[in-house]
This record gives structure tokens, C-alpha cells and sequence, in this order.
């Protein structure tokens, strides 16, 4: 699908402002006939979990989230990896003092916040998932520091959730924390 | 006194005497969690990760009404109309919502006073509903459970 045909449904996600309310993010969503006449459409596709998706979507972090809010997390994993092969590599000194001030952000903004998809929402934390693959250290850093809702964002960025299923909080995060260490993102 | 900041921050009409703090802050679980009595779970809808616990059956776009099923599966009933006042012998919760949703459910005391987990923050005891009325919307649903233990 055409960029201009997205736009048509969901506005220009490069103008959509970080700053812009969460409850008129999605306002104007695509509806779910977009979405199947949007997979199907296109010939340049990926397949992913056996399941055909065009791959050429523009990385922009709050249209990868409106496929994560509805449930295809593999397809934010795959443009996520997208967006990371075409970004420029950052300063590891730099990503981290970006990332704090984001999580630091992100954990005074939200919290006094019960609904999780309203935490997720937040311009900060989905900043951090457009970090892509570089954030994940720093985030499992921050979760065993601090643990938060941070698996959303680890699952977003990486496809993976290794926590058992029917997993408690404390036992999805130490889930996620072993599974960096076994993979030698976190000491 | 991070705590108490922390919470008259977030909370900007709330004076320091209209709450007492009665846990330490913790994101493991929320405010469902608390209202339900499980908090060894985070109860939130929608989750496509690991890790939190919502109610199979029950829909996930944080409307008030789903949020209530999650207390009628657990004995309550709907208040109607909304009547928050103690009621000797039934425990009632009361949730919040705004434009956006359900936000918020607070269950009451034996002793009538309210009981809220605020987000992240820490449990608090607090004297009326409408204190967190500016944070959290309107309190939009009442619901309560016979509690023969209270009478």
C-alpha cells in the first residue's frame, strides 16, 4: 500500500507529534479492512511465523505500535529490525544517557497509572522501542534495577518472550533478565 | 517523606492529612490487583506479553463495564443508582474512569474508608472517593459484596 493510501487512513505518522495526547493517538486508526486488504494487497511481502506481510511499512515508531496494540507483535519485531539496518549507529554514551532521561521520564509521567496500555502509549517509552535492538541491554539493566513494564517494549524490540506462560510479574521479569544473560546483553 | 511527595505531586488537590500511606511503592501489581485481594499478580487487559493477568472472557478495552464483570465474577454486584456511602455488612469498590477508560478502582474498609493502589506508588487509606476524583476521572460504577463478617 502506498504511502499516500496509509496516510489516507491514519493521517502522516511522520507529523504525528510525540507530544500529541495518547487518547487521540488512535483515534483515526486504520479498522481492520485496511488491515487484511492491506496484507494482502502487496507483492512485496515478508513472511513471518507463516504469515505474509509487506515489509516496506515507513519505520516510524507509532505505526509499528498500532500493529503491536493489535496484537502482531511479529510484525513490530520486523520492522523494528528494519528501522535498526537503517539507522545510523548511535554513541553507546549517547543511547544510554538518551535512554535514562526517557525512562526517567516515562517512570514520573506514568506512575500513578494503572492501565498498562496507557504506560506503553507513552511518547517516552515508545521512543525507546524506536531505540531498537542497541536499548535492549539498557532495558534489561533498568528491569532488574527497577522493575517496570518494560517486557512490552523487550518483546516489541526483540519478538521474543521467554517468560513461562500464566507467569506472574516477578517471575516474567526474572524470565527476561536470565534470558539476557544467557544471550550475555546484561552481567 | 519521597512517598508522600511522590503522591502529593501526582495528586495535586490532595493535602497531606487526607491520606495515609500503607505499603511501600511497587509496580508488581496495580490497582486491580489490590481491589480484587491478589496481589501477586499485575491484572491488566490487553497484554500481548507475558507476565500479567487478565480474566479470560472478559474484553480488554478497559471499559468500566468490563472492569465490573472482573468484580461480579468475584461476588459483586452493581450499585445503581451509584450510592458509595458504608453500607454495614457489604464491602464495596468504586471505579474511576475518564475519556479514555477505566483508570482506577478503589475498595472500601470496614471502617468505611477507602483503600487505592495509585499506579506505581504505594498503597493509601483515604477518607472519600472524590479525592482522586481529579487524577482518575469520575468515579462511574459502584458495585458491593455481602460481607457477613462486617455486619
Amino acid at each position: 500500500m502506498p504511502l499516500n493510501e496509509i496516510e489516507r487512513h491514519v493521517g502522516n505518522p511522520r507529523e504525528w507529534q510525540p507530544d500529541r495526547p495518547t487518547h487521540n493517538w488512535f483515534e483515526d486508526k486504520p479498522t481492520v479492512v485496511w488491515e487484511d486488504e492491506y496484507q494482502t494487497a502487496h507483492a512485496n511481502v515478508v513472511v513471518v511465523n507463516g504469515i505474509r506481510y509487506r515489509d516496506s511499512l515507513p519505520s516510524n515508531v507509532h505505526l509499528r505500535f498500532w500493529y503491536q496494540y493489535h496484537g502482531v507483535v511479529t510484525i513490530a519485531a520486523q520492522y523494528a529490525a528494519t528501522a535498526e539496518s537503517q539507522t545510523p549507529q548511535h554513541d553507546p554514551a549517547e543511547l544510554k544517557s538518551e535512554f535514562q532521561t526517557l525512562a526517567q521520564l516515562w517512570r514520573k509521567e506514568t506512575r500513578a497509572v494503572s492501565v498498562l496500555r496507557r504506560k506503553i502509549l507513552h511518547p517516552a517509552y515508545q521512543r525507546i522501542i524506536g531505540m531498537g535492538a542497541p536499548a535492549v541491554p539498557l532495558i534489561l539493566k533498568e528491569l532488574s534495577e527497577r522493575p517496570d513494564d518494560w517486557m512490552w517494549a523487550l518483546k516489541s524490540i526483540t519478538g521474543e518472550d521467554p517468560a513461562p506462560e500464566n507467569a506472574t510479574f516477578d517471575e516474567a521479569v526474572s524470565a527476561w533478565i536470565s534470558w539476557g544473560k544467557a544471550k550475555h546483553l546484561v552481567p | 517523606m519521597k512517598a508522600h511527595d511522590d503522591i502529593l505531586e501526582e495528586f495535586e488537590t490532595l493535602q497531606l492529612s487526607d491520606f495515609v500511606i500503607t505499603s511501600c511503592a511497587s509496580t508488581e501489581y496495580n490497582c486491580v490487583s489490590w481491589a480484587v485481594g491478589d496481589i501477586g499478580q499485575k491484572w491488566v487487559s490487553g497484554a500481548v506479553v507475558r507476565g500479567y493477568y487478565w480474566p479470560p472472557g472478559i474484553g480488554d478495552d478497559d471499559t468500566p463495564d468490563q472492569w465490573a464483570e472482573v468484580f461480579k465474577r468475584h461476588g459483586y454486584e452493581l450499585v445503581d443508582p451509584l450510592d458509595w456511602s458504608y453500607q454495614k455488612g457489604f464491602e464495596k469498590v468504586a471505579i474511576y474512569a475518564d475519556n479514555e477508560g477505566a483508570s482506577h478502582v478503589a475498595r472500601q474498609l470496614p471502617d468505611g474508608n477507602w483503600s487505592s493502589k495509585l499506579g506505581s506508588l504505594s498503597d493509601i487509606e483515604h477518607g472519600t472517593l472524590s479525592l482522586l476524583e481529579p487524577r482518575y476521572g469520575k468515579v462511574v460504577r459502584i458495585l458491593r459484596r455481602h460481607r457477613p463478617d462486617w455486619a
